[in-house]
């Protein structure tokens, strides 16, 4: 398959811009519009645009699809973690008296899991249909 | 204006599923009456010059922020049926050597 | 640990099971299967002491905030024997799969993921969360259907996805206008809050689009077109789940929805709609040849009893709930029968299998069970909801009909029947075995289908909490008609069905393509809008 020069070119500059910007949406998603899923995807995008640059890229999916059951299951220990200190499930384990500083930790690590969630999960499904169309 | 496009939509999508004889073309219909509902929900909660929904001091007008967080998870279900859709029209290919619905009842695999 | 937990616990087990399964891809962690299955059972029952102390329905709110803004489970009589019927048929198809899949842990992540949010549909309280659950119940029921990727089951895959997905769109287009007229997706609080008036304002025309959807996702009449595919070119495990249980969740968020509508004006639609999805799923049964699709045809059909149970005039649906549980419990026992059984010859065709009664005679007694609660003979479970049904009707004419639909039962079961015969060449043995594990299923199955005919009243009254009445066994009418339904069905069958003519050739060939499914789809809208006016 023929790329054109100037589509690899660009994604050459654009690639680390986008990448940043990712990351920016998912850790300030407690404060800004965005959060877990949107700033995934947008990871998912910087990740896929990689394939104009070097076609052949991941054989991985195996291990890709078992990365992002993993993460599913640490998901679900840091959601039960209020089950020990407060009696219920999926809330702030803190107490509401606590300053903002260390409540924000529990935000900002569920915005991340779910974020690295949904971008590994994106890029296997995209990379599956890349190898079909290969073979 | 916003919720009779969002119904214009819905009815070309409709058209396009009745009439289409590719099965690749059925897929992207689903997919354009998904855009369209997801488009309608949004608007039922847009209140006039709302702001950004977060408490801050003196901000009392915003936009209702429920449609939002339930659109989320309704793009990620129509992404997944449309990339499992796709997938099962490549193993359809791969068994009956066509792609179209009236082919397909004819053929054997 | 507390008891009100219980409900998120119920669904969070299957799945995190499941996922732990398919992590690790070693064949030893597959016995965990059996554990989590246990733990549910076990958690299950300490939840129905608990429940049973209060006189009405349990809530739970996650994350502990109030109402009107959190994610709520609710409990009451419904449910929960919902969740007993689920827990049995899924012990039924783990037991049955064990011994040729015990290596496979793809299989066994589907399945316990599916039974994970399947409890959580039966639960919720929640509109979008009821919209959430369908449409992962539909992904995960479609890679099961292809699973063995075959051929046929690919493209009843594709099918079965597509128009059950544009089906459930409909459902969200409802809701949004549930939303913008009162503000919240709660079902209680829209319990209270909605009051139907006359005309064409925007609350009918969202149960309009509602019931569409439920229509689609329940196989009503003319939008039934991906049951008969699906169902037979699925394997036979996933074919008993689907018809014992998936597609009672249309017909589950069909109560749900109507009571919170409180809706009377749609009831004779559905009832007429209900005779003919009865009618024509027993003719297209009466000329199919392949065992499956016939149990596939004999669903729709009796689904269509179970929506006339459920839409009396007088509002009682007792007789419609217990013929979904009766029509669960028969309908697995038979198609797991037809999975060994096609295991056994390798022929799918009624006309070429013979002689089963003496080579597998446990199997042939769970068929003969099965064929005597489907057309309801007294003594055993079918007799039991039929008879409740045709009590509550208020017109002749409709139990006129309700006979025919029984002896076009029976005639289209008596091309199963036939495998009973001796085989012409009488030196062909076949020498077939079945498994113990095998066998455990159809027995435990076909007690219970003898158990529900028989000690219905105690059943019925302690899992769901109203009266059912007494209904005499040794009236010598029923057993007159029964008999002469026996005999016109017999007789039907040796003089028109046996002899293949062209006309039967024709309906067995039917195939309607996927843009011809959506056109009826929108037939069956518009019908219902006229109805409205």
């Amino acid at each position: 398959m023929k790329n054109s020069q100037l589509l690899v070119c660009i994604s050459r500059v654009l690639f680390p811009f986008i990448l940043v910007f990712g990351f920016y949406v998912i850790i300030n998603g407690h404060l800004t519009p965005g959060g877990g899923f949107q700033g995934g995807a947008i990871l998912a995008t910087a990740i896929l645009i990689t394939y104009f640059i070097i076609p052949e890229r991941i054989n991985i999916i195996d291990g890709l699809v078992r990365l992002e059951k993993h993460l599913f299951l640490w998901i679900i220990v840091v959601g039960s973690l209020s089950l020990i200190t407060k009696g219920t499930f999926f809330t702030n384990p803190l107490p509401i008296p606590a300053g903002i500083s260390f409540k924000r930790i529990f935000l900002v690590l569920l915005n991340f899991l779910i974020g690295s969630k949904v971008a590994i999960g994106l890029v296997a499904i995209f990379t599956s249909f890349i190898e079909e169309g290969r073979s | 204006m916003n919720p009779i496009l969002s119904f214009i939509i819905i009815i070309i999508g409709l058209y396009g599923m009745v009439t289409s004889e590719n099965i690749i073309k059925s897929i992207i219909c689903f997919s354009i009456i998904e855009t369209a509902l997801i488009l309608l929900f949004l608007n039922l909660g847009n209140v006039g010059l709302g702001d950004i929904p977060i408490i801050v001091e003196g901000i009392t007008n915003m936009v209702d922020p429920l449609p939002q967080a339930l659109m989320i998870t309704t793009i990620v279900i129509g992404a997944s049926t449309t990339a499992l859709a796709f997938m099962i029209s490549i193993k359809i290919f791969h068994y009956y050597g066509t792609l179209e619905w009236d082919e397909l009842l004819e053929r054997e695999g | 640990m507390k008891v009100e937990f219980i409900p998120v616990l119920l669904v969070l087990i299957p799945i995190i099971t499941g996922v732990f399964i398919y992590i690790t891809h070693h064949y030893r962690f597959n016995m965990l299967i059996f554990l989590a299955q246990g733990l549910v059972s076990g958690l299950s029952f300490r939840y129905y002491m608990y429940f049973n102390k209060f006189k009405n329905e349990l809530y739970l709110n996650l994350g502990n905030w109030s109402e009107k803004i959190s994610i709520v489970l609710k409990n009451d009589y419904l449910s929960m024997a919902f969740i007993f019927l689920t827990i049995i048929i899924w012990w039924m198809v783990i037991i049955y799969s064990w011994k040729e899949r015990k290596k496979d842990s793809k299989f066994y992540f589907f399945l316990l993921f599916l039974e994970g949010v399947f409890f959580g549909l039966l639960q919720t309280n929640d509109l979008f969360n009821l919209f959430v659950f369908i449409e992962i119940t539909t992904i995960i029921s479609t890679i099961l259907i292809l699973y063995n990727m075959t051929g046929e089951s690919v493209r009843a895959g594709l099918y079965y996805l597509l128009f059950n997905s544009v089906g459930v769109m409909f459902f969200l287009l409802g809701m949004a206008f549930i939303y913008y007229s009162e503000g919240t997706l709660n079902i209680n609080i829209l319990t209270e809050r909605i009051n139907i008036c006359q005309g064409l304002n925007l609350t009918n025309i969202s149960y309009i689009s509602i019931m569409a959807a439920v229509g689609v996702k329940s196989a009503f009449f003319p939008v039934y077109n991906w049951l008969p595919k699906a169902h037979s070119a699925a394997p036979s495990v996933i074919s008993a789940l689907l018809s014992g249980l998936l597609v009672k969740s249309g017909i589950y968020v069909f109560i749900r929805i109507n009571m919170m509508y409180g809706l009377e004006t749609f009831r004779e639609f559905f009832i007429i709609l209900g005779l003919f999805t009865a009618i024509s799923g027993g003719i297209f049964a009466v000329s199919q040849k392949d065992i499956k699709q016939i149990l596939a045809f004999s669903t729709v059909s009796q689904i269509g009893i179970i929506i006339i149970g459920l839409n009396q005039v007088d509002g009682n649906i007792t007789g419609g709930i217990i013929h979904i549980f009766s029509h669960a419990f028969f309908k697995s026992l038979l198609f797991l029968s037809a999975g060994i059984i096609i295991n056994n010859y390798k022929e799918k065709d009624t006309n070429l299998i013979r002689g089963m009664f003496h080579e597998l005679p446990l199997v042939s007694i769970g068929v003969i069970i099965g064929f005597l609660s489907i057309s309801g003979m007294p003594f055993f479970s079918g007799y039991i909801s039929k008879s409740i049904i045709k009590y509550g009707l208020k017109y002749d004419f409709l139990v006129y009909m309700m006979y025919l639909i029984d002896v076009l039962t029976i005639t289209y079961f008596m091309k199963i029947l036939q495998i009973f015969k001796e085989p012409r060449d009488l030196k062909i043995k076949y020498k077939l075995k079945v498994k113990l594990n095998s066998e455990i299923p159809i027995f435990i199955l076909g007690l219970i289908s003898i158990g529900l005919g028989i000690f219905y009243q105690p059943i019925w009254e302690l899992l769901l909490k109203t009266s059912v009445n007494k209904i005499d066994f040794f009236v010598f009418e029923e057993w007159m008609i029964y008999f002469s339904k026996l005999i016109i069905a017999y007789s039907t069958y040796k003089l028109i069905v046996e002899k293949d003519y062209n006309l039967i050739k024709k309906i067995r060939k039917t195939n309607i393509s996927f843009p011809n499914t959506n056109y009826l789809f929108i037939i069956f809208i518009t019908t219902m809008l006229i109805w409205k006016l």
